[in-house]
């Protein structure tokens, strides 16, 4: 479903994967390049888009986001920097932020993910594998040998 | 008065009789679903043992959820050789909320005892919990114990290590400071500490701790015992009680099974990580009777949830250690941080290499392999400054294979680790770590390969660093290959009285017969040159103090820069630049040290002719003990006629030649020399438009370390022996003549 706002912004309607709908105008939507590529194939003429590995609660977030970003011009750099700083500490927690990650993956908005990606990754500098696994629930699935192996292959970056 | 203040919050009893049924009632359901193991939940139930615990844990009313929590924590431990009650504590009330929920609380559990007294951090609340305890519990135990809300006490270990100790006059607990083993230093930490009965109520009723009642509370209790001399007997249960890992210093350790209470435990993954680690919920069996839903799902998300590609995403943005290191993790995360793509990618940021070679340049299996050979040959070394040294030497190579392939011809190899350990050794001394890497990836320079023997001959135009040349002074500085560097300091050493006391070494030279000779020393990281007086030790510092690092042995430093590698990276910046530029004569090729742009460069343009005039500090003859002539400068002066010929009054003539020359000599502001003259160094050089400069050097003393040099020449339009016109002036704009920051 296509509407038209005063100013003239079209508007397009995406519809999460637990049924949430959320109207926006194009032009913030399409900073995902896979929604940019469903309107520019005429898909999101009738109804609403479906974004099927996207729920409500992410959704929400990742429009927040490319709202900011298609608002400000470059000259808002340092302001913007700011902004995403406090967006992904708000996401703070780890599952939050890598379902975000994944959405914006999905969606394909290489600012986000970077952003994301950064904030993940400065989690995990300078942590131990342990700490890593603690802080990801991630199963060693190494058998002892295999586990004897990659650390000696690596042993150069514990030291 | 003091045990008026204490209120109790006293239910009554037929309210209280009714509820204990219903939670007998209701224990007893909840253990028969959750628990195959027949032990008893409530915290409550009292065995038949030896002897008793009060443990107090010291919260806030609105800790809702952290209560609820350590409910569950404690209702499923017990001990078989003690008596233990786990209850909360807290100040008075103050919102209306509270009144309500805590009632419930109390009306569910009866483990609440609230005390007179504020929240607030050393306003005596510990002192306020044990001194009312006497006069609000029904009965009496054998040990009290303050507990902080974030530590997890394991209660069977507790019991077991109190079973031997004394019950009288006992004071329990973690001792403070974290790395001292003696009970009696000082005091036990707030993580929990345990006090027997009678020091309870000795608190009670004691003047000593109710005089006083404000400070570091924990610190209190200590300073209470010792002035009162009490808690002759002590416990500090190292390591049993600890911080949670990485949260304290010293204090902290990794789990043990031996544990007794770890504390600083703010957050849910750290409590996770400890019930996981004491299996305390091992009794559970999922499976069957409890399959707990979307565990495996939870298990999916984070960051084994997302794709192979956001994962190389992140790889990226940790850099080549934390990849490393997370290739430890697990398969999946060994596989991608293992691709041969990330490690290109770091191969070629760090190192500037485009194919997997390890540091001899041999050829290894991966990208990561060689990277990690890298890092292995390296350990020994800052990182940062190996990819320093190494992007110094790679900038400096592929401008001379740009520019003067001839000279990258005679750069060595680099230098193994044990010859500059003999080096080291022969001279007794430690060379500078820059130093040390800046030969670790390349030996100097050798010329033998042109067939002569030694640097003397021959090769007198490829030095890397290069020169100048005046009225025969022929200078030409390369780099000493790492066996002359041992041969000359050697003979220096033999034949130079102040340079056998020194740590210098000698690293490069001019390849001509001038003796003009660079020094590192190795004790401060400087460069120095020799003047006219080296004999007597006189030298001059090649590069700016300021910026040369005051340790540059020390590896725990980032980034110590000593003179030697700000001298080659300057001397590459000026090459980069075009500041200096290579200079042919005859048929060889040299590096020519006299600045080639301004400011140090001037140009005039007159009537068509321009002159381009710069100069350089000449070290090896400048003469500090001199009294008038100190330094001397030898300056390049570059003449030549635009395209469009000799512009004069309108005409244009297609050549000009010199007939005189005039120049202005100033020390500081100081006229020292005003000369008139026929010629150039004996030369009347006739320019023609499109001709290659013509270029001549001379050199002038100078008292002062800065000046200047301006004047004219006198030239005519065609030649001098068929002018055709009257002669003009050509003006020679003013270049600085001054002792210089850098002295190549």
């Amino acid at each position: 479903m296509s509407i038209t706002t005063e100013n003239n912004e079209k508007m397009i309607t995406l519809m999460s994967s637990d049924g949430e709908e959320f109207v926006v105008e194009e032009a913030v939507a399409a900073q995902s390049q896979t929604i940019k590529h469903l309107i520019e194939d005429g898909c999101s003429t009738e109804g609403s888009i479906p974004l099927p590995n996207v729920t409500g609660r992410v959704l929400s977030e990742v429009i927040q986001y490319c709202k900011k970003h298609s608002s400000s011009d470059d000259k808002e750099e340092k302001e913007l920097e700011a902004w995403d700083a406090e967006f992904v500490k708000a996401a703070d927690d780890h599952v939050a932020l890598t379902d975000l990650m994944m959405a914006a993956n999905f969606l394909d908005i290489k600012g986000l993910l970077d952003l994301v990606a950064q904030t993940l990754a400065n989690m995990i500098t300078g942590k131990s594998p342990e700490e890593v696994r603690r802080m990801w629930n991630i199963k060693n699935d190494f058998t002892p040998e295999e586990a004897e192996k990659v650390r000696k292959e690596n042993q150069w970056a514990f030291e | 008065m003091r045990q008026r203040r204490m209120i109790v919050v006293a239910l009554p009893s037929v309210v209280l009789f009714l509820f204990f049924f219903l939670y007998i009632f209701f224990n007893i359901r909840i253990r028969s679903l959750v628990l195959s193991s027949s032990s008893p939940t409530t915290v409550t139930a009292h065995t038949n043992a030896k002897f008793s615990i009060l443990i107090g844990i010291l919260t806030r009313p609105d800790s809702y959820d952290r209560r609820h929590f350590l409910r569950l924590v404690y209702g499923i431990q017990s001990s078989p050789v003690a008596d233990i009650d786990v209850k909360f504590v807290f100040c008075n009330l103050t919102k209306k909320e509270q009144r309500i929920f805590i009632a419930l609380e109390i009306l569910r559990f009866n483990d609440i005892i609230t005390l007179n007294c504020t929240e607030n951090m050393n306003n005596g609340k510990t002192y306020t919990y044990f001194s009312s305890l006497p006069q609000i519990l029904p009965r009496k135990y054998d040990y009290v114990m303050k507990a902080d809300d974030d530590v997890f006490i394991r209660l069977e270990p507790l019991s077991l290590s109190l079973k031997p100790l004394p019950r009288l006059d006992l004071y329990y607990g973690f001792v403070i400071p974290c790395n001292s083993m003696n009970p009696f230093v000082d005091y036990m930490s707030g993580m929990g500490f345990l006090l027997s009965w009678d020091v309870v109520e000795w608190i009670g009723n004691s003047p000593i701790p109710a005089n006083a009642t404000f400070g570091p509370e924990d610190k209190l209790v200590g300073n209470w015992l010792k002035m009162g001399n009490k808690g002759k007997n002590r416990f500090s249960n190292k390591p049993g009680m600890y911080d949670y890992p990485g949260t304290n210093g010293k204090c902290s350790h990794e789990l043990i099974p031996e544990t007794v209470a770890v504390h600083r435990l703010k957050r849910w993954d750290q409590w996770l990580h400890v019930l996981e680690f004491f299996n305390v919920t091992q009794q559970v069996n999922y499976s069957r009777k409890f399959p707990i839903i979307g565990l495996t799902d939870q298990n999916q998300m984070g960051l084994e949830g997302v794709g192979d590609l956001a994962l190389h995403i992140i790889l990226t943005k940790l850099g080549p250690k934390d990849t490393a290191r997370v290739a430890c993790v697990s398969k999946r995360f060994r596989d991608s941080a293992t691709e041969e793509a990330l490690w290109s990618l770091y191969c070629s940021q760090d190192l500037n290499l485009s194919a997997p070679l390890d540091a001899d340049e041999n050829p290894v299996a991966s990208f990561k392999e060689a990277y990690g050979l890298w890092r292995v040959s390296f350990c020994f070394y800052p990182w940062p400054l190996v990819l320093r040294v190494k992007r110094c030497w790679d900038n400096l190579k592929s401008w001379l294979a740009a520019n003067f392939p001839e000279a990258l011809a005679t750069l060595q190899k680099g230098v193994a680790e044990a010859d500059i350990q003999k080096l080291e050794k022969q001279f007794e001394l430690k060379l500078p770590l820059p130093a040390r890497l800046l030969f670790r990836f390349c030996g100097g320079q050798d010329f033998s390969l042109d067939g002569d023997v030694g640097a003397t001959k021959g090769a007198r135009s490829l030095g890397l660093i290069g020169g100048y040349s005046f009225y025969g002074h022929m200078v030409d500085v390369f780099l000493l290959p790492f066996d002359e560097i041992i041969s000359y300091t050697e003979e220096l050493r033999h034949h130079l009285e102040f340079f056998s006391r020194s740590k210098f070494i000698v690293v490069a030279a001019s390849a001509t017969r001038i003796g003009k000779f660079f020094f590192l020393d190795c004790a401060t990281g400087q460069l120095f040159v020799g003047t006219k007086n080296l004999v007597t030790g006189e030298m001059l510092q090649c590069v700016p103090q300021w910026l040369v690092s005051s340790s540059v042995h020390d590896c725990g430093s980032d980034q110590p820069q000593d003179a030697m590698l700000l001298w080659l990276e300057e001397h590459f910046r000026r090459l980069q630049n075009g500041i200096i530029k290579l200079r042919e004569e005859g048929s060889a090729r040299f590096i020519c040290q006299f600045p080639e742009t301004s400011p140090l460069c001037s140009t005039a343009v007159t009537n068509g002719v321009q002159v381009r005039a710069s100069a350089v500090l000449v070290p090896e003859l400048t003469d500090l003990n001199a009294s008038a002539d100190r330094f001397i400068f030898s300056y390049s002066i570059r003449m030549s006629l635009l395209p469009d010929g000799c512009f004069i009054n309108g005409m244009y003539f297609s050549s000009c030649q010199l007939h005189w020359r005039h120049w202005i000599i100033r020390a500081n502001n100081t006229v020292v020399s005003n000369v008139n003259g026929e010629a150039v160094i004996g030369m009347f050089p006739l320019l023609q438009p499109g001709e290659k400069e013509f270029v001549y050097e001379s050199c002038t003393p100078l008292p002062t370390s800065s000046g200047s040099v301006e004047g004219s020449f006198t030239f005519v339009p065609g030649r001098l022996r068929d002018p055709k016109g009257g002669p003009f002036e050509v003006e020679v704009a003013q270049f600085p003549l001054q002792l210089p920051d850098y002295i190549f």
